[in-house]
């Protein structure tokens, strides 16, 4: 009886029950760009008038409130649970808020039950999409995000070009279609550099159409997105790779109305 | 108050497998409370109670007993107790929860698993440690009718 009576199942069902849809944003691999792509689609869908909830799940390098420009925040609880902070009009949970630097030791087991306790734990309220950076690979972040949404969940698989990256997300991709997870596509992040007016494809030419997932969209190398970053002024400031991830939003919101 | 939110869950949760198990009456349901998650043991037996009724769970008595934490460092193999890090952890953790009923609780309140992160072994300072009992809330016998 033990999973049944885990309350935390229930719990998680019920807070997550007013949010419409949870949007997976996985890769194979880390060092793909995928947390700044996931806090970047957050921002978009948000200029686009919808709710959004941004829940960064990477337990061991929380970073979303660096890319959402609020580091600082006051933490609230209340009779549901944990409150997001409010970040530029997204509802954001990371665990940077409350461990800071420190490191988050955690094996296999002890994580899977602090992912329960964040999913029971945290009331969205009413969502039209929470975004959820899953941390890389085939782990407990995402079999235990899984189990729990169950159908809500759809995944948005990022990638480079490398093929290294490609190769693991043949994987990735493998498990999702097991598990029967809607796939609304895949970004190619990192696929070229515009350099005097042409594309240098740094890790090699595109090779996503091997993997049999529509593509939503190409997103440069843009040197100013670093220092856009690191100055404080946020992923808009870096208008190529703003733009492009724009164009992604809007496929992924027109995939999903069909 | 995040107790109300637990009991509500525990309850549910309680009536689910119930209804799933084809359990026809409930009528004593004891959970265990790890002390890392400093909740208040009163408050969880009244709520749980209260949103019973009007349920097949009314009437259902709801004990809630706390497990004492204990620690066991997997380095140096010593062992201790939540009372022996509190005070350190209070007074080096400035990070708080505020509570919107009032007060403050430290992060370990509502993720117990970041005692990981706040607490290292007394004797020889690793991280590397094992939490032999008192995390999470478990619903551990329920006397029932079949």
């Amino acid at each position: 009886m033990s999973e049944m009576l885990d309350y935390r199942y229930v719990a998680a069902k019920a807070n997550l029950s007013p949010v419409k849809k949870a949007l997976l944003i996985c890769s194979g691999k880390g060092g793909v760009g995928k947390s700044v792509l996931a806090a970047s689609l957050a921002l978009a869908f948000r200029e686009r008038g919808r709710r959004v909830g941004l829940l960064d799940l990477d337990i061991h390098g929380p970073s979303a409130p660096l890319v959402l420009r609020a580091e600082k925040a006051e933490l609230l609880g209340g009779r549901r649970g944990l409150h997001p902070v409010e970040a530029s009009g997204v509802k954001l949970f990371s665990l940077y808020y409350y461990v800071g630097d420190r490191p988050v030791p955690l094996r296999g087991a002890l994580k899977e039950s602090l992912l329960l306790d964040i999913l029971a734990g945290v009331y969205w309220g009413e969502l039209d999409y929470l975004v959820i950076d899953e941390p890389p690979g085939t782990g407990d972040e995402l079999l235990v995000t899984l189990r729990v949404l169950g159908s809500k969940a759809s995944a948005v698989v990022v990638t480079t070009p490398s093929r290294l990256s490609l190769s693991v997300v043949k994987r990735l991709v493998g498990l999702l279609r097991r598990e029967g997870v809607e796939i609304v596509g895949l970004v190619e992040n990192m696929s070229y550099l515009e350099v005097g007016g042409g594309r240098v494809a740094i890790f090699g030419e595109s090779r996503v159409d091997d993997l049999g997932i529509d593509l939503l969209g190409r997103i440069p190398i843009d040197p100013r997105l670093e220092r856009a970053l690191a100055s404080g002024r946020g992923v808009k400031a870096a208008e190529k790779y703003w733009d492009a991830v724009v164009k992604v939003a809007e496929r992924i919101e027109k995939k999903l109305s069909r | 108050m995040h107790e109300w939110g637990i009991a509500e869950s525990i309850v549910r949760a309680v009536l689910e497998y119930a209804e799933n198990e084809g359990i026809k009456g409930v009528w004593e349901v004891v959970v265990s409370v790890g002390e890392l998650s400093q909740l208040d043991l009163e408050v969880l037996r009244y709520a749980t109670e209260t949103l019973s009724k009007g349920t097949p769970l009314e009437g259902a008595v709801f004990k809630f007993k706390q497990e004492k934490a204990r620690f066991k460092c997997n380095r140096c193999g010593w062992e201790w107790g939540f009372e022996d890090v509190k005070a350190s952890i209070e007074e080096k953790v400035d990070v708080r929860v505020r509570d919107l009923e009032g007060g403050s609780d430290l992060p370990v309140h509502y993720m117990p698993e970041l005692i990981y992160t706040y607490a290292s072994c007394p004797k020889c300072g690793s991280s590397d440690f094992e939490v032999v009992s008192g995390m999470g809330i478990k619903v551990v016998r329920l006397k029932v009718d079949e």
